[in-house]
C-alpha cells in the first residue's frame, strides 16, 4: 500500500511541476513569436510581413493553450496540451522555413525549440521523443518535396539536437525522481520516528503509572493489615456491650415492676456479674475509642499522601506530606525497626505534592527493604539558604561500590522480582529533577545508605503555574 | 449443637484454648467475646506460650500470625512438637500467605481465619476443627 501511495505522491508532484512548465513555455511562445518578426525582417525582408500572421496566429494559439493548461486536472492532459502547443509551434516554424530562402538561419532558430524543451521540461522522455519526431518530420517533408540538397545536413544537425534534448529530458526527469524519492523516504522515516517517540513516551507514562500503583499497592497492603485489628475490636465489642446494658436494664425494669419480689430482683442483680461488667465495659469502650482513633489517623495520613494527585503545583511547606508519608510507613512495623523523624517546619516552596510524596515513599520503602527485620531509619529535613533538603538514612548494608553508577537507572533493582519494578529511584530522580532539584546518594556516609534530596526555593522550575509533564498527574483511579 | 448447648446436664467441659496475640486489646476482646464458650488462657508473648505448652494440656490454640520475633506459624510448628494432639488455628489479615497455606496442606495448621473475624465464624471453625481432629484420632 505504501508503494501506491508513494506513486500517487510522485504523480501529483509531476503534474504540478509539468503544468507550471507548460504554462511558462506557452507564455514564452506568446511573447517571443512577435519578436521573431524582427528576425524575419533581418533575414527574409521580403517575406517578413507574410510571415507575421503565422507568427501571431501561433502566439494566439499558445495563449489559448496556456489558459487551458491552467485549468488542467491531471498530468496526461497537461502533456497532451504541451505536445499540441509545441507541435503547432514546430509546424509553423517548419512551414516558414520551407518558404524561406535562407534556410540555415531558420533551421538554427528552429532547433531552439528543441533545445528549449530539453532544457525546460522534466516530462517523460518518450513524449520528448514524439515531439522531436514530429518536428523532424515537419521540417524534412517540405524539404524533400522541394528537392532541397541540404537534407542530409539538416537531418544530422536537427537529429543530433533532438537526441541531446531527449537525453536531457530523460536525465532531468530521473534526477527529479531521485530527489523526490529521497525526500519522500526521509519524510516517511521521520513520520515513523515521531510515531515511535510518541509510543515510547506513552510506554514511559504507563510504566511510571504502574510503578506508582505498585508502590501504593504495597503501602495499602500494609495499611489494610493495620486497620484489621481496630476494626475487629470495634465490630466484636458491640454485642457484648449491648448484652451488658440489656442485663442491667432488665434488673432496673424488674426493680421498677411493683409485682416483682425483692428476692427476684436481688437474684437478677447477682446474675449481672457487676464487677466484671464494670471493668470490662470501660475497657471495651476505651478499646473502641483507641481503635477508632487509629483508623481515623490512618485515613487522614492516607488522604494527605494521595491528595497531592489532584493538585498540580502548589507553593507550600512540604513537611505535612513528608510526615504523613512517614507515619503511614511507620505503622505495623515490628518493634525491632525504628523510624525517627527530625522534620521541622520548612519554608514554602513550589512543588507538586503528589509526585514528591511518591519520592518520599520510594526512599522510605528502599530504606525499609535495606534494613529488613532489624535496624533504624532516620529522616531529617532542613532549610538550606537557597532551598530545602530532606535526607533518608538507614542502617542497612549500604550500596556496594560496583553498583553505585547504576542505582538511578531504570529497571535496576537488587530486590526480588516480585517486590519492585526497579523504576522507583529512576522515577524519583526524574521527579526531583523536574522540580529543579537533585537526588543523590551521599558517598561519604559509610554506616549504611544515606539519600539526600534537595529542592530549590527559586529557580526556573519554581513557578506556581508550571506544569509537570502529563505522566505525574494521572487521573485518580475511580 | 454439641458443646455449645445451654443445658447444664449436657454441658461437657469447655474446650481448653490457648490464645496468643501480641496486642493486649485483642486478648481482652477475645476474653470478652468467648468467655462463655471457651476456657481460655491468654498470652501476649509466644515464648511464654511455648513454656506453657510444656506444663499444661490444651485442646486448641488461636494464634495471631503477625507477631514480633516468632510468627504464629513458627509457634504452631514448635508447639505441635510439644503437644501433637492439639489443634492450631491461625488468625491473619493476609489471607493468602503461601507459607500458611502450605502449612495447612501439610497438616501442621488446621485452619486459617481471616481478620476481621466475628464470633459465629470463629466458633463454627473451632467446632469443625475439633470434630475433624477427633475423627482422625478416633479412627481405628
Amino acid at each position: 500500500m505504501n508503494a501506491s501511495i508513494k506513486q500517487a505522491a510522485w504523480d501529483q508532484s509531476c503534474f504540478v511541476r509539468e503544468r507550471m512548465e507548460a504554462m511558462v513555455a506557452a507564455l514564452l511562445i506568446v511573447f517571443v513569436e512577435p519578436w521573431w518578426f524582427l528576425f524575419d525582417r533581418a533575414v527574409e525582408p521580403t517575406q517578413a510581413l507574410g510571415f507575421l500572421p503565422w507568427r501571431l496566429g501561433s502566439a494566439g494559439l499558445s495563449l489559448v493553450i496556456a489558459l487551458v493548461v491552467a485549468r488542467a486536472r491531471d498530468g496526461r492532459q497537461v502533456r497532451l496540451l504541451n505536445f499540441v502547443n509545441l507541435g503547432q509551434t514546430s509546424l509553423v516554424i517548419a512551414g516558414l522555413t520551407a518558404l524561406a530562402s535562407n534556410r540555415a538561419e531558420y533551421l538554427i532558430g528552429f532547433s531552439v525549440v528543441l533545445w528549449a524543451t530539453g532544457a525546460t521540461f522534466t516530462w517523460p522522455a518518450r513524449w520528448e521523443l514524439a515531439l522531436c519526431t514530429l518536428s523532424l518530420t515537419a521540417i524534412l517533408a517540405p524539404l524533400i518535396l522541394l528537392g532541397s540538397p541540404s537534407i542530409a545536413s539538416t537531418t544530422s544537425y536537427l537529429g543530433t539536437t533532438a537526441i541531446v534534448c531527449v537525453v536531457g529530458v530523460a536525465v532531468r526527469r530521473s534526477l527529479h525522481r531521485r530527489a523526490f524519492e529521497a525526500s519522500y523516504d526521509l519524510a516517511e522515516a521521520n513520520g515513523e520516528l515521531e510515531q515511535t517517540v510518541h509510543e515510547l513516551r506513552d510506554a514511559q507514562a504507563r510504566m511510571v503509572a504502574a510503578e506508582k500503583q505498585a508502590a501504593l499497592g504495597r503501602l495499602l497492603a500494609g495499611l489494610s493489615h493495620e486497620i484489621n485489628n481496630p476494626l475487629t475490636i470495634v465490630q466484636n465489642s458491640i454485642d457484648p456491650l449491648d448484652d451488658y446494658f440489656n442485663t442491667v436494664l432488665r434488673v432496673l425494669e424488674r426493680a421498677q415492676d411493683s409485682t416483682s419480689s425483692p428476692e427476684r430482683v436481688a437474684a437478677d442483680a447477682a446474675a449481672v456479674e457487676l464487677d466484671f461488667v464494670r471493668t470490662d465495659h470501660s475497657e471495651a469502650v476505651d478499646a473502641m475509642r483507641v481503635a477508632c482513633q487509629r483508623i481515623r489517623s490512618i485515613h487522614r495520613d492516607l488522604r494527605t499522601f494521595v491528595r497531592g494527585d489532584t493538585l498540580g503545583m502548589e507553593v507550600a511547606d512540604l513537611s505535612p506530606g513528608l510526615m504523613a508519608t512517614i507515619r503511614l510507613f511507620r505503622r505495623g512495623l515490628p518493634s525491632t525497626v525504628q523510624v525517627e523523624a527530625d522534620c521541622p517546619a520548612l519554608p514554602p516552596i513550589a512543588h507538586a505534592p503528589g509526585p514528591l510524596n511518591q519520592v518520599f515513599a520510594n526512599l522510605l520503602q528502599n530504606a525499609l527493604d535495606a534494613i529488613g527485620d532489624e535496624g533504624a531509619i532516620h529522616v531529617a529535613s532542613r532549610s538550606t539558604g537557597d532551598g530545602v533538603e530532606v535526607s533518608v538514612t538507614d542502617t542497612g548494608p549500604g550500596v556496594p561500590a560496583p553498583l553505585l553508577p547504576q542505582i538511578f537507572e531504570p529497571f535496576f533493582s537488587t530486590k526480588q522480582a516480585a517486590s519492585g519494578t526497579g523504576l522507583g529511584l529512576a522515577i524519583s530522580q526524574q521527579i526531583v529533577q523536574q522540580h529543579g532539584g537533585t537526588l543523590e546518594l551521599d558517598l561519604t556516609y559509610t554506616k549504611g545508605a544515606r539519600f539526600v534530596m534537595w529542592l530549590p526555593t527559586h529557580g526556573e522550575h519554581q513557578q506556581a503555574n508550571a506544569s509537570i509533564p502529563p505522566y505525574v498527574s494521572q487521573p485518580r483511579p475511580a | 449443637m454439641g458443646q455449645f448447648d445451654d443445658d447444664p446436664a449436657n454441658l461437657p467441659a469447655l474446650p481448653q484454648v490457648l490464645v496468643v496475640d501480641d496486642d493486649a486489646a485483642m486478648l481482652r476482646l477475645m476474653n470478652r467475646v468467648f468467655r462463655k464458650d471457651l476456657d481460655m488462657v491468654l498470652v501476649d508473648d509466644p515464648l511464654k506460650a511455648l513454656d506453657l505448652l510444656e506444663t499444661r494440656a490444651f485442646d486448641l490454640a488461636l494464634v495471631d500470625h503477625t507477631m514480633p520475633r516468632i510468627s504464629g506459624l513458627t509457634l504452631a510448628i514448635r508447639g505441635a512438637a510439644l503437644q501433637p494432639a492439639m489443634a492450631w488455628i491461625m488468625l491473619t489479615a493476609h489471607d493468602s500467605l503461601p507459607a500458611v497455606r502450605l502449612a495447612i496442606e501439610e497438616g501442621r495448621v488446621d485452619a486459617l481465619l481471616p481478620k476481621p473475624w466475628d464470633r459465629v465464624q470463629v466458633l463454627a471453625e473451632i467446632q469443625r476443627v475439633l470434630a475433624a481432629r477427633a475423627a482422625r484420632h478416633g479412627a481405628p
